[in-house]
């Protein structure tokens, strides 16, 4: 080891990048998702309207049509669809980051647990996962959110207790392959823990599978916590949530589509995005996650 | 041996699935009964109510007489949303999920098959970025948001089908319960086609994402049996090129995706919630959403319930299935 390792480190980082910028519809998913988080972290200054985010109304101009002025039209009580989308843009986001997160520390430990240690601890871990498996994800959450009382935050909440599942299943499977590489071996002769085993030697071998499916999972949270909120279980008006945006606006069709339309599109843009560049990702690492 | 040790493990699911939804759902805080009696309902009546609905037991009390409620009369308990019993319910309710979910599957299967095959054939080329893309699309959807634009633009704009529901006239005769087949059966035309409309906006927004995910994995299975051996060979004796991809490699690929398209089907079910409600499909998953929203606990656990049965069901089936489609396992257990 000598000053030469970061350096060749930072000139093999370029070259991933190089190679990496050359997926087009991967860079088009990245720079997408780059706009919209900047969007929703500038979302009070950059909303043409920040009040209608919340209580404003303005019937005077309910559902007008898109134009100059409210360049996605206002909705049902006069409020700036765009600049609704803005905030939801933030809502959606941190249910992404919250979800993934919770069930990110719950289900990889777990994982990682059974698939190291086998035999007794495996069984329960594993028939624990395959119960909550059996439900779809979107069933379960609604239920447990219901139960919490339906709000957004319980709607996160309930998503990230349904959502470790598929994690713990991640990182199951790839701990039982890497447990058999030579390097465990080496690691454990020479004395390391079973707890420096699984989280400094196994853990950051499974990175890039763990980040592919984070880049996936992010899209296919945002649909189920939207789903939720549609069906009346999440998120209620006028919160300036995308699914709540659809429910409330499609009262309005088929006269009046933008206030159903733009939200819609909204999740549909973001949730595409995180497909795109969790695609380019898997292609990029060469690893097989579903 | 292999076969009984998943029979039990399935057998695990169901318990634990029972158990865990019979639980949650009674540990709810607020008061279903005093929302389904009305805002007119005595302390009580609402203390009646839970008496005979056995709420006042301790839980595992509670549990051991609903399991043997099923077992002895079928019961699955009062609904509170119905106001009937969830057995009769689902009983009801389950061919129209279930003829939903078989279209749904059935027209993903017809596209994604020549799809995912051609998009292998000329892998890296146009054709196939193009299928990526297709497919990135179909699972980016939310089901309400499509199903309502589909609504929009083939109902309302261009009316060429119904907005909701299942059929307009009257239903044909109850032979399976599926309009589409018992329509057939009876040779009653007008009736097929109006179910077949009813099922149509339905059946494609929920197709859309099973649709995408057999493309990708027929197209990888594909790719994986190219470079075999017997594929040469089939080549080099001036085999049909159509004969070779479509009967010996699309078997052999197609077998090694149906654990996935066997999970898409209890997923389906899922994705049938937000479905069933857009389009005021008379089927389970729609009073199973009614029941999440409104607490109907009986209700809920008896949905969960028939949704985990199928997913045992479909797996066990796969379990078979796999068998005959490809004797090395055979040979191997």
């Amino acid at each position: 080891m000598n000053e030469a390792a970061p350096a060749k480190r930072k000139e093999g980082l370029a070259r991933s990048w190089v190679r990496f910028r050359k997926n087009h519809l991967a860079m088009a998913g990245l720079i997408f998702l780059i706009v919209i988080t900047v969007a929703a972290i500038l979302a009070p200054w950059m909303a043409p309207y920040p009040k209608d985010a919340g209580l404003g109304v303005h019937f005077d101009k309910a559902l007008s049509p898109p134009g100059p002025g409210h360049i996605f039209g206002t909705d049902e009580a006069g409020r700036d669809i765009f600049s609704r989308l803005l905030f939801g843009a933030r809502l959606s986001l941190m249910l992404a980051v919250i979800v993934l997160g919770i069930a990110f520390s719950i289900g990889v430990p777990l994982g990682i647990i059974a698939g190291y240690f086998g035999g007794a601890v495996d069984e329960i871990i594993m028939r624990i996962t395959d119960i909550f498996s059996s439900i779809p994800a979107l069933v379960m959450a609604m239920a447990v959110c219901v139960l919490l009382k339906p709000s957004l935050e319980n709607s996160m909440i309930a998503i990230a207790l349904v959502w470790w599942r598929s994690f713990c299943r991640l990182a199951y499977g790839e701990t039982l392959s890497l447990k058999q590489e030579d390097f465990v071996t080496v690691s454990r002769s020479l004395g390391s823990s079973s707890f420096y085993i699984m989280f400094r030697e196994i853990l950051p071998n499974m990175t890039s599978s763990l980040l592919v499916k984070i880049t996936l999972d992010a899209g296919y949270a945002i649909l189920v916590g939207t789903s939720i909120s549609y069906l009346g279980a999440g998120a209620s008006p006028p919160t300036p949530e995308w699914g709540i945006m659809v429910a409330e606006g499609r009262h309005y069709l088929p006269g009046s589509w933008w206030p159903s339309l733009f939200p819609g599109l909204a999740i549909f843009l973001t949730v595409l995005s995180f497909n795109l560049l969790g695609d380019g990702l898997r292609d990029f690492f060469d690893v097989k996650v579903e | 041996m292999y076969f009984f040790r998943r029979l039990f493990y399935m057998f695990l699911v169901v318990v634990g699935v029972s158990m865990l939804m019979f639980a949650l759902v009674r540990v709810i805080p607020g008061d279903p009964i005093g929302l389904a009696l009305g805002a007119n309902a005595t302390k009580e009546d609402i203390e009646k109510m839970r008496h005979e609905m056995a709420l006042d037991q301790p839980l595992h009390v509670q549990y051991i007489r609903y399991v043997q409620e099923i077992f002895w009369h079928s019961k699955l308990g009062m609904s509170l949303v119905e106001k009937r019993d969830v057995m009769e319910v689902i009983r009801d309710k389950f061919p129209a999920t279930l003829e939903l979910v078989l279209a749904a599957i059935c027209l993903a299967m017809i596209f994604s098959i020549p799809l995912g095959v051609t998009a292998a054939m000329n892998r890296g080329g146009w054709w196939d970025h193009f299928n990526r893309l297709l497919a990135l699309f179909g699972v980016s959807f939310p089901h309400f948001w499509s199903g309502l634009m589909f609504q929009f633009i083939f109902g309302s704009i261009l009316a060429l089908t119904p907005l909701t529901g299942r059929i307009g006239g009257t239903p044909p005769t109850d032979i399976t319960g599926f309009y589409l087949l018992d329509s057939l059966l009876t040779l009653n035309w007008g009736a097929f086609k109006d179910s077949l409309l009813h099922i149509l906006g339905p059946a494609v927004i929920l197709s859309l994402g099973p649709l995408a995910n057999i493309t990708r994995l027929i197209r990888a299975n594909m790719i994986d049996e190219v470079s075999k051996d017997y594929i040469a060979v089939s080549q080099a004796t001036g085999m049909n090129e159509l004969i070779v991809r479509y009967k010996y490699m699309l078997r052999n690929a197609f077998s090694s995706s149906l654990t996935t398209i066997g999970f898409l089907i209890p997923l389906m079910l899922g994705s049938a919630f937000v479905v069933e409600k857009v389009f005021a499909w008379p089927g389970m998953a729609r009073f199973g959403a009614d029941a999440i929203i409104a607490s109907d606990f009986n209700g809920v656990v008896g949905v969960t319930l028939v949704i985990c049965l199928a997913f045992v069901f479909v797996n066990l089936t796969i379990d078979i299935l796999y068998e005959v489609l490809d004797p090395r396992i055979r040979v191997k257990r």
